[in-house]
């Protein structure tokens, strides 16, 4: 904790106080690019994870505050509350957490179901197949 | 107390859609069609109650949900759902549609749905009602970014019954679609409630007002709105994100892309013009360029999306373009920003989610009498066959052109009337007004040609059958035309309803 302020309070620009903010769209865009350049479907899958945790990252990192407690309450009737950060953004990360595992639940399931259909997982080779079943109908 | 039940009116909506889910998920298939059919008329009759209440009272109401109360300062923070005359009425109509698209498309589930799991079809129904009423009636934004996701996997659930090799993976692209809008619209509800500190829509919009007054924090909420606007209308399928809607309608069962097409993504729409209206007000935006980009981005996908769909040769293909066209017309109602405008926006969301369902039902029923083919070149002379079927997609057809008599008619003509108001900025009214007529233009060359198509007689003439409809379908279909001729002729009534609930709106 004290080696984080000495950095922070030594370099104090925006741009090095706020690294977690910097980190969690990194995640984000590392997520999104895998999302869209990768040909593997568990990959595009594992992609919209990482890019989920990038974005609860960044949920969870705007409600911490320095130097607080962990808003666990003891006593709250008293007239000198101590600092406490922000309990909400937690919750909702909870809940966008479950919402991100409904969804990565549907998109292997459909894997699943493709790979039944297909035996390959290359989105691209998939494709191509529909296309010539397309033009051979025409 | 006897009136004020009716406030806890919407909550017990919500919780009968979602009872009705449970009870479908472990009934046989005949058992669970017919309580989705009940749990869309009570939400039909409780929604119903609602809009009368409201619209004689002449206000709109906040259900508190535990009823707390305000806290020290005076500020309600809890979550919280808010109603007037236009959210009932949004309720009632779309619970009245999703109805009739279960009851027309019975005959292409049996078809298409594999027997054993044909229940969990239902599952989704009730899934998606549930998820379009909490949208429509919400005043708190994180429980409209649960519901939003709760629609979108609801809406895949349903696309991807028909178990063959096209439709799982256009259900892959849809997801990935949806799901990037999602998280996009997620990092802008963190944004702004990382600057503003609440997550209820009306202390939001007071919060802005007043730091926006200050100078203070404009460009992080300009990006703020711009990741919201951005997510909702990647989910809703404008111009440069309609990719995914030609694939996903054309094919599943068309039950369930009447369903999508008419009403999921009108629920991503309403939430957009309650966030909006309600959240950014229009003071706020009028600063901004945010709705002269929604206007481009309509009028371009009103043009655009009608020539793909005059490119395509089969017909389900072609009615999910035109799908994108339509929502091109709302985009661009919105972006206008006049009151107006809005009216016609909402007017035309009632009419497509009339008649989108009308033209998938009856399209599909027309290629069972021509070799379960859907290309145009083999559809040649199935309207002489299925009477029924070709009467009503005619209709569809009709009123999608905007001929008078059909309800397609009446929100162009609003369209119209509001592109020449006289406060609209006048390249906005020269745009607006050439894209109405190019589109219409181009409207008719597709649905036209399509009707033709379908009346044209072959050399050797098919054998004239008299078919035995099943009553689901009739029932189905003839409502939706029936309701399409009331929305054409005698639409006052429900332009009175609009007009005082967007009173009521803000």
């Amino acid at each position: 904790m004290n080696t984080i302020n000495i950095f922070l309070s030594l370099f104090g620009e925006n741009a090095i106080a706020n690294y977690v903010y910097i980190v969690s769209f990194l995640l984000f865009a590392i997520g999104f690019s895998m999302l869209l350049f990768h040909h593997n479907l568990i990959k595009k899958i594992i992609g919209m994870d990482i890019m989920d945790s990038g974005v609860y990252l960044f949920l969870t990192a705007m409600g911490y505050y320095r130097e607080t407690l962990a808003p666990i309450g003891g006593d709250l009737v008293t007239n000198d509350i101590p600092n406490y950060s922000n309990p909400i953004p937690p919750g909702l990360v909870l809940t966008g957490i479950v919402v991100s595992v409904s969804v990565s639940a549907i998109m292997l399931a459909l894997a699943i179901r493709l790979y039944k259909k297909y035996h390959t997982l290359e989105l691209d080779k998939i494709f191509m197949f529909e296309k010539k079943q397309h033009d051979l109908e025409k | 107390m006897g009136e004020d039940i009716i406030l806890a009116f919407p909550l017990l909506s919500i919780i009968v859609c979602f009872i009705g889910a449970v009870l479908c998920s472990f009934s046989k298939k005949q058992v669970a069609f017919y309580i989705s059919l009940i749990v869309c008329m009570v939400v039909f009759a409780l929604s119903l109650s609602v809009l009368i209440y409201t619209y004689k009272n002449d206000a709109s109401f906040i259900y508190t949900m535990g009823h707390f109360g305000p806290n020290e300062d005076g500020i309600r923070i809890c979550n919280e759902i808010r109603f007037g005359p236009l959210e009932g009425f949004l309720a009632t109509f779309f619970a009245f549609v999703l109805s009739l698209c279960i009851l027309g498309g019975k005959a292409c589930q049996d078809k298409d749905i594999d027997k054993k799991k044909h229940n969990l079809f239902f599952v989704m129904m009730c899934l998606i009602l549930v998820s379009n009423i909490s949208l429509i009636y919400t005043n708190d934004i994180f429980t409209g970014f649960v519901f939003l996701e709760l629609s979108t996997l609801a809406s895949c659930g349903c696309l991807m019954v028909k178990d063959k090799g096209p439709t799982i993976l256009s259900c892959i692209r849809y997801m990935i679609f949806n799901l990037v809008g999602s998280g996009l619209f997620l990092l802008g509800i963190i944004i702004m409630y990382n600057l503003t500190g609440y997550l209820s829509i009306e202390n939001i919009a007071s919060s802005l007002k007043n730091t926006m007054a200050n100078g203070q924090f404009t460009m992080p909420y300009y990006v703020s709105f711009s990741l919201i606007v951005t997510g909702l209308s990647i989910k809703s399928g404008v111009f440069p994100f309609h990719f995914w809607m030609p694939d996903a309608y054309g094919c599943a069962t068309s039950s369930s892309s009447s369903i999508v097409s008419g009403i999921v993504t009108k629920g991503y729409i309403l939430l957009l013009i309650k966030v909006i209206c309600r959240m950014f007000t229009y003071e706020v935006i009028s600063n901004t360029l945010l709705l002269n980009i929604l206007f481009v981005l309509g009028v371009l996908s009103m043009i655009i999306a009608s020539i793909n769909a005059i490119h395509q040769t089969s017909i389900d293909r072609m009615i999910a373009f035109s799908s994108a066209a339509q929502i091109g017309y709302i985009f661009m109602g919105i972006g206008i920003g006049e009151e107006a405008a809005l009216i016609a926006a909402i007017f035309h969301i009632l009419t497509h989610a009339i008649t989108k369902p009308l033209l998938f039902i009856s399209s599909e029923h027309l290629s069972y009498v021509s070799n379960d083919s859907k290309k145009f070149k083999n559809m040649r002379g199935c309207g002489r066959i299925d009477i029924i079927s070709g009467i009503c997609f005619s209709i569809g057809a009709l009123s999608m052109v905007g001929i008078p008599l059909f309800a397609g008619f009446i929100s162009k003509y609003l369209f119209v009337e509001a592109s020449l108001s006289n406060t609209i900025q006048p390249w906005m009214e020269i745009l607006a007004l050439i894209a109405l007529l190019a589109s219409t233009l181009l409207n008719t060359i597709y649905f036209l040609r399509t009707m033709i198509t379908i009346y044209l007689p072959y050399p050797n003439e098919k054998k004239f059958v008299i078919k035995k409809y099943p009553w689901t379908y009739l029932t189905g279909v003839v409502m939706l035309s029936l309701l399409n001729l009331f929305l054409g002729v005698g639409s006052s009534l429900i332009m009175d309803i609009i007009k005082k609930g967007i009173e009521l709106f803000y």
